[in-house]
């Protein structure tokens, strides 16, 4: 991990088996699966349901800064906790909470290499016991919307040459094939892409066990196919989730000096009355820009 | 409890690739089943065995990809 460009992003699982306990460290799990948590978690750890916890459940949008506040302050953070999220899939919706996080200012999130499958694959310990911390008053920052890209400013990013999109749904999804993953409902009017994005698949990030690849590895996969830190990055998806993920390794691993995520995703653009779409496959970001 | 029989493999439901992953936490048995692309839960079951909590996460499976 010594070679990201933060590389302190990033813990072990062995490393939090040794930290799990200590008083300044508090480990939460975020899974895709929200019931997850309650067949077994690191000990110590605490569970937030991304569907509940971390969104506005009334409007579209994230989480606010007053429910942030109540959430943290809940869990017994504070504004110098060291907060470790992990999850399953890969750390899917762990990078969801932590772009989260960043954007109202917690200066000490962390993500476990490896997420809840790697823990479970080395058999390490779990427990059903949920901790009780004792609630603390945290205090979040104005919402860094830097960190964050809405429709006006991608639609206005499309035709500007500073700026690069990666598509990080899978290529099916990419193509217009499908509307949206197998087994899943939440869909869209129109498939295809973004004109211009670059498909790069979330996963293409992760080895086997679920770990972050090289920094030499990224570097190759992103710069191939355009991606690259001279141009302002925005990531998207369907529902911002696996943006996080890109997002997550592009400014963090990689240390990209701009990069967003697009939350509103397909599910905003694919339905959009009069947006611009694109089906089939495009190698490169801008590829049909630039022609 | 120590996590025990961590199994991970790959097969096809009803034309579509999907992951599925089976352990064991103390007594139980726990199955999830993922959409192999992009790898989003579609079912989970447990059981007594873990045949058992695969063919249940199986039928649920199933049941959701038509």
């Amino acid at each position: 991990m010594a070679d990201y460009a933060r590389p302190e992003m990033l813990v072990s699982t062995e490393w939090v088996d040794q930290h799990k306990f200590d008083p300044h460290i508090v480990v939460v799990e975020v899974d895709v699966d929200t019931q997850a948590y309650n067949e077994g978690h690191v000990p110590g750890a605490l569970g937030w349901n991304w569907q509940t916890q971390l969104c506005d459940t009334l409007r579209r949008d994230v989480i606010s800064k007053a429910d942030l506040e109540k959430l943290l302050g809940e869990n017994g953070i504070s504004n110098d906790t060291t907060v470790i999220l992990y999850g399953d899939n890969n750390n899917w919706f762990a990078a969801w909470a932590l772009w989260q996080m960043k954007m109202y200012g917690h200066e000490d999130v962390r993500i476990m290499n490896g997420g809840r499958k790697k823990w479970l694959a080395e058999g390490r310990v779990m427990t059903k016991d949920v901790r009780k911390p004792e609630a603390t008053t945290y205090k979040a920052k104005e919402r860094d919307e830097s960190l964050r890209s809405y429709l006006m400013q991608v639609q206005q990013a499309m035709g500007a040459n500073d700026y690069v999109m990666v598509d990080v749904r899978s290529g099916d999804e990419f193509t217009g094939k499908i509307l949206s993953p197998p087994g899943l409902p939440e869909t869209c009017q129109r498939g295809g892409h973004i004109p211009g994005a670059a498909n790069i698949p979330w996963v293409q990030a992760c080895n086997e066990d679920g770990t972050f690849k090289s920094k030499e590895d990224l570097e190759a996969l992103y710069m191939g196919k355009g991606i690259s830190p001279d141009k302002k990055v925005i990531a998207y998806c369907r529902i911002g989730e696996r943006s996080s993920h890109t997002w997550f390794v592009l400014k963090y691993l990689l240390g990209y000096p701009t990069v967003s995520n697009y939350d509103g995703s397909w599910t905003e653009w694919g339905n959009l009355v009069g947006a611009p779409v694109e089906k089939g496959t495009a190698t490169t970001a801008k590829k049909e820009m630039a022609s | 409890m120590n996590t025990e029989e961590f199994k991970e493999e790959f097969r096809e439901l009803n034309g579509t690739k999907i992951r599925v992953t089976s352990y064991k936490i103390g007594n139980e048995f726990y199955c999830h089943i993922y959409n192999a692309d992009p790898g989003a839960t579609i079912a989970r079951a447990s059981g007594n065995t873990s045949e058992e909590a695969v063919q249940k996460a199986l039928e649920k499976a199933m049941a959701r990809i038509k």
